[in-house]
């Protein structure tokens, strides 16, 4: 078991198997340097508690192509990644810091999924942005493509 | 505005560039990337870079999104669907005489659950398409004048989608 400390310190304990598909940590094992608490400073421990979910269920990655478990896997991860945009970041960070990278392939595509066919408008109120450009330089963008803001498939809801 | 500034920062903090970029690149239409300039700065300068354009054309490619374009007319077509709905999306063209990107309106008789492409046949833009429920293939050709001109229809295809 490796134990893991997350930067509100609180300690969880994980499987080496399902801990190690952290590139990170898998290299401070490898170097012995994970023989006491891990500490996590970047990762909260509500993020760290759905990383372990993740990590735990793909813990046999490879035999689950083999017992058929494949789909089970893919539900999973449909579900896993049913989340608000905030947690969704934060697992997106965490996955980058800990260097995972199936994980970090199925937020981000389900970050670009989200994104794809929404407006403008959409876009800056989902994701609290400001828009920073100036008249000219949006009027200069519409321009260059205005094919591109317009068309029955761009989605306006905010979700 | 102070609360909006604050949001603001909030994001900018949650989501560096580099993260961004990783996001951005795995947004599968060229269309959608292109309005995303004018959301910030910040977004337009990852989109506009060099880099992303290669990485996103390389991926596209990879996953046989992108395809050489129809030529036709003096212009050059592609068309756009997305492969995990199936659905049909977006004709884009380049414009050789005017120099310009545009998009062609989907032809009127595109149901909604069709998939599509397109080829050229005696020269004309020819478009080509027909839903997974009917197994039936319609052909069309682009007259002259902008027109689509219906040309044929293949019947009892073992499949549509996969061999678009």
């Amino acid at each position: 078991m490796v134990k893991l400390k997350s930067n509100d310190d609180k300690e969880f304990e994980v499987e080496e198997a399902a801990v190690i598909q952290s590139e990170m940590i898998k290299n401070m094992i490898e170097d012995g340097c994970a023989t006491s608490v891990i500490p996590l400073p970047n990762i909260d421990s509500k993020t760290l508690i759905k990383v372990i979910e993740y990590l735990n269920k793909h813990i046999n990655m490879g035999k689950a192509a083999e017992t058929g478990e494949e789909d089970d896997l893919k539900e999973f991860d449909e579900q896993f990644v049913n989340m608000g945009w905030e947690e969704l970041f934060d697992v997106i960070m965490a996955a980058n810091y800990l260097n995972i990278h199936e994980l970090m392939e199925l937020c981000c595509q389900s970050a670009a999924d989200r994104l794809k066919n929404k407006s403008v408008r959409a876009v800056r109120e989902m994701l609290k942005i400001t828009n920073d450009l100036t008249e000219e330089e949006e009027q200069e963008i519409i321009n260059d493509a205005p094919w591109a803001f317009e068309g029955p498939e761009i989605d306006d809801t905010v979700n | 505005m102070g609360q909006k500034k604050l949001a603001f920062d909030e994001v900018a903090y949650i989501l560096p560039s580099d993260i961004l970029f990783l996001i951005l690149i795995k947004v599968p239409s060229v269309k959608s990337l292109l309005r995303f300039k004018s959301i910030s700065k910040s977004w337009n300068i990852i989109i506009s870079d060099n880099e992303f354009k290669r990485t996103h054309r390389d991926q596209s490619k990879a996953l046989g999104r992108e395809k050489l374009g129809t030529n036709a007319n003096g212009c050059v077509f592609w068309s756009y669907y997305n492969c995990v709905v199936g659905v049909t999306s977006t004709i884009i063209y380049f414009d050789g005489k005017s120099d310009e990107l545009k998009e062609l309106p989907l032809p009127d008789f595109v149901r909604e659950d069709d998939c599509f492409g397109l080829t050229t046949l005696k020269s004309c833009l020819s478009f080509y398409g027909g839903n997974d429920k009917s197994l039936v293939l319609d052909i069309w050709i682009m007259e002259r004048d902008g027109s689509w001109k219906w040309l044929m229809r293949v019947c009892n295809l073992p499949c549509i989608c996969e061999k678009l």
